[in-house]
């Protein structure tokens, strides 16, 4: 038995996915702080905002401990907000504090779904925040564990004068407002949709900013049996509200609320008297919630001068928290907003003037947006659809050619083209919403950066060039583990101590940059430091020593030399620390690019700096190709990688053998590889059509012999199953399969691999020569 | 091979398959579909205990040749695919035929010393009505598979 209850497993998944997207928000709070060096007014109240929520729904979901510590936090952060002085000169520590805090949630989000989930111990992060909060009291005495903001400050600003037994779970704002009515409603949320509790919160959470006065039952939403009192009698509310058309809009739109009513006053259900009221009760119809909307309006419209002269005054205060809290809640509301409309074909609810605080947010801070695409709910139905599409692109290709045996009559050869074209439009989204934007992964490769410079003492100014540029989300995850290898090898090898930087002549602070580009098909990463490069004499000595080379000394280049680096193993320094040196780390680099079909290049000048270029092509959903055969084995190659194919007896005079290597001469000599000997079968046959397919790979070109061609088509790559490692990939040249016009399977293959598996060989060959 | 029926089991059905001679069975729980004559693409250079590839709704799944893993091959009298999950992989199974499918645990009764060879992919050996059936042991079959790759 697990830590959660079976039947919570679905909310798990939203607790996890929630959490992490504000985990990542604090993050870029961070992040920009931590460049300021100081923590602004609209940063403490974000934060304040994300551990607020991330402490409630911790303690829905009965994680006793991430919520007492995140309360502290929440305790740290209110103090902060009343008197920002308190943080003065202890920025650094606040860093720190958040960071690990960051660190704890992180790690325990990312376990609440194992089977045997336990929450950990968090004694020593408590103890640093009660620590610090201590050290802030005293600063600020009077103020006691639990106090700061009960007074209604957790939620927005309570006006002194409200009578607060009338308001017992109170969101109030601006209560005096008295110009609009109160409005009473009845929310039912769907039947088994479970947490009842959860889902009031999260609903609440949408509206309140909506609302200048907002009170609901059960008035606590921890407290054990609030979800079985909703289940049985629906959530209350109490409103005040200038956009109630709004409102109704948000709670209606929710994906798991059944019914919104509006009720007349002491009319709550009890369990005495549970009946329906129907004459009493009315449905919020949409044609209502319209006219609501009009009457908002005009209502607003005659109110707003009013209001505005009496809610100067009582607003003046309230105003920067509100704005902030409201900013923070109202993104989270518009990242769910987009993701359910997304999922629905709805239209955003809201809409005109109103919406405007709302679009400046998310466009202040993307970070939101590109955190409902970061959702694994939503990225798991994104990549679900792009597996459908990927399957009908597939099943398209059998239809045409099941019409190509027909003997393409017009009207299935239109029908074809028509859903073909559907087709093309299907994928094009499906590829868009699959796209992420570079700036998503910045904030953990800031943190890598600031953790390795902690650590080793090091100054180093960060920065990321092209962060707007969107690339597919998978091969961004996959970009991860070696741009943060490079970037730690950057820190660890590349940038020197300040002091030793000084006396080289440079700033204290070195400079590591990450530049991304689209170019041509391909995504590239140049990971740049000015620190103190590559000595070629020392990695040709220790090239020597592990006989790598293929060739006499004085023959290799200095890029040639520098390219040792990323032979398996190879590393020169004497010492492994806890970030690098053991020699294992260049080699995971090119093996992780080389899987993805790229290229890896290594620049480096002693004294000035190292500059890698990891090219990578962009991943589609399909690719039109070339058919062809190799003995009975059909074979496919994207057609952009084929330069020109030539029938074998139209060039046997241009082949020729060097050191036992077939070549090519074409308009350049290029190298051979006959694939039925990759492939381990044995020759052709006489009489069996033989042709040569000249291929270009991002930096270099190769020829394979192949047997009859088939076709153009277009295919969907299929990844190989986990028998099929890269070691099988790297022997034959094949990166998946596909299924071609009959309904069979065929291999992928892709021209880089094809250049490495040749290059590979022709080393291993020069490499075993010169040892001899 | 244990004599006693000692085993923790799960409660559910068997699906007999025939290879040549003899019968062995598979927990039902596992088997998540069982398809005749599939089409199944050879790869090049594969290891000798695949058959080669499946398109399964659209997943890649490899099929193994159960008489290979038995040491019987008969690789034309394949031609019944019994596709299970385990360890979160799809794979598939060639065999020579599915009989049935049996809602009985048997009587388990002990090996013989020829039968030893079974030992390693058998839980237990039972009898169904009258005929002996070997009971697979999957994971061991998968196990064994990993060691045959990196051999």
């Amino acid at each position: 038995m697990g830590f959660f209850s079976p039947d919570m497993e679905f909310l798990i998944d939203i607790y996890q996915s929630e959490t992490t997207d504000l985990i990542e928000e604090l993050n870029k709070y961070l992040m920009e702080a931590e460049e300021k060096n100081r923590l602004e007014a609209d940063a403490i109240n974000g934060i304040f905002r994300v551990v607020h929520t991330i402490k409630s729904s911790s303690a829905m979901m009965g994680m006793a401990d991430m919520s007492t510590c995140t309360h502290h936090l929440e305790d740290l952060f209110f103090l902060f907000r009343e008197n920002p002085s308190l943080l003065k000169g202890r920025e650094n520590e606040t860093f720190d504090l958040l960071y690990a805090y960051s660190d704890y949630v992180k790690d325990e989000i990312e376990r609440v779904t194992e089977e045997d989930f336990q929450p950990s111990q968090v004694t020593e992060l408590m103890d640093r925040i009660s620590g610090e909060l201590d050290c802030c009291r005293e600063k600020k005495p009077g103020v006691k564990d639990g106090e700061m903001w009960q007074s209604g400050e957790e939620n927005g600003i309570v006006p002194e004068d409200e009578p607060k037994e009338n308001f017992p779970a109170a969101v109030q704002r601006s209560a005096k407002d008295a110009l609009f009515d109160t409005i009473r409603l009845q929310i039912r949320l769907a039947e088994k949709c479970q947490m009842e509790n959860v889902r009031a919160f999260l609903l609440i959470n949408q509206i309140k900013e909506m609302c200048s006065s907002l009170v609901y039952r059960p008035e606590d939403l921890e407290a054990e049996g609030a979800a079985f009192q909703i289940r049985s009698h629906g959530l209350y509310l109490e409103l005040v509200s200038d956009r109630i058309g709004e409102v109704t809009d948000r709670l209606s739109s929710s994906p798991y609320v059944a019914s919104v009513r509006e009720v007349t006053e002491n009319e709550e259900e009890t369990d005495e008297g549970a009946q329906e009221r129907e004459g009493s009760v009315k449905e919020i119809s949409a044609r209502e919630t319209q006219e609501r909307r009009a009457s908002d309006r005009a209502a607003s419209d005659r109110a707003a001068s009013d209001r505005a002269a009496s809610d100067r005054a009582a607003s003046d205060r309230a105003a920067s928290d509100r704005a902030a809290s409201g900013r923070a809640a109202s993104e989270r509301g518009d990242s769910r907003e987009s993701a359910s409309d997304k999922n629905t074909g709805r239209e955003t609810a809201s809409s005109g003037s109103e919406t405007g605080q709302n679009g400046k947010a998310v466009a202040e801070l993307p970070v939101n947006a590109k955190s409902a695409k970061n959702s694994s709910i939503l990225w798991e139905r994104i990549v679900k659809l792009q597996e459908v599409t990927g399957e009908l692109i597939t099943e398209h290709t059998v239809l045409d050619s099941m019409i190509e045996k027909l003997g393409n009559p017009k009207e299935l050869e239109n029908f074809s083209l028509t859903f073909r074209r559907l087709l093309t439009d299907l994928e094009e989204l499906v590829n868009s919403a699959s796209m992420m934007p570079v700036s998503a992964i910045v904030p953990q490769l800031y943190r890598t950066v600031r953790d390795i410079c902690k650590k080793e003492g090091k100054e180093v100014k960060f920065t990321v060039e092209g962060e707007e540029i969107e690339a597919d989300k998978n091969l961004m995850d996959t970009m991860m583990t070696p741009l943060i290898h490079l970037l730690r090898n950057a820190i660890d090898h590349g940038i020197e101590a300040p002091k030793d930087r000084l006396l080289a002549g440079k700033d204290a602070e070195g400079k590591v940059t990450l530049e991304v580009n689209s170019e041509e098909g391909t995504l590239v990463f140049r990971v740049k430091d000015d620190g103190s490069g590559m000595d070629p004499q020392i990695i040709m000595k220790k090239a020597q020593e592990k006989k790598l080379l293929t060739k006499d000394a004085d023959d290799y280049t200095r890029e040639e030399i520098v390219n040792f680096i990323l032979v398996p193993g190879f590393s020169t320094m004497t010492e492994a620390n806890e970030f690098s040196g053991r020699g294992v780390g260049m080699d995971a680099v090119r093996s992780a690019v080389e899987e993805l079909g790229g290229v890896l290049e290594v620049y480096s000048e002693k004294g000035q700096g190292s500059e890698f270029v990891m090219q990578v092509p962009v991943t589609m959903t399909s690719v039109d190709s070339i058919h062809f055969m190799v003995g009975d084995v059909n074979c496919l190659i994207p057609a952009k990688s084929i330069e020109r194919i030539y029938s074998m007896a139209e060039v046997s005079g241009q082949l020729s053998f060097v050191d036992g290597r077939e070549l090519f001469q074409g308009s350049r000599m290029l190298p051979v590889l006959r694939m039925r000997e990759v492939f381990g079968m044995p020759k052709a046959e006489e009489g069996e059509p033989e042709h040569l397919l000249v291929l270009q790979g991002i930096k270099s070109a190769v020829c394979i012999a192949v047997g009859q061609m088939i076709g153009q088509q277009t295919a969907v790559k299929k990844e190989l199953p986990e028998l099929f490692d890269s070691a099988y990939r790297g022997q034959t040249g094949i990166s998946g399969c596909a299924m071609i016009g009959d309904g069979s399977l065929g291999v992928m293959l892709s021209a880089e691999k094809l250049i490495q598996l040749y290059q590979k060989g022709l080393e291993e060959d020069a490499r075993a020569k010169h040892n001899q | 091979m244990q004599e006693q029926n000692t085993i923790n089991r799960p409660k559910d059905g068997l699906v007999i398959i025939r290879q040549g001679e003899t019968f062995y069975g598979i927990y039902s729980s596992r088997v998540l579909e069982i398809v005749n004559e599939p089409r199944i693409t050879a790869m090049p250079k594969q290891p000798d205990y695949l058959r080669g590839l499946f398109n399964y709704k659209g997943r890649i799944v490899p099929v193994l040749s159960f008489g290979k893993l038995c040491g019987e091959e008969r690789k034309e009298q394949e031609r019944v695919c019994i596709l299970f999950s385990l360890h979160h992989q799809t794979m598939g199974m060639l065999v020579e035929d599915v009989t049935k499918m049996i809602y009985d645990e048997g009587r388990e009764i002990p090996c013989s010393e020829e039968e030893r060879i079974r030992d390693h992919i058998c839980i237990r050996k039972v009898l169904m009505e009258t005929v002996p059936v070997f009971v697979l042991d999957l994971p061991e079959v998968i196990k064994r598979l990993g060691t045959a790759a990196r051999t």
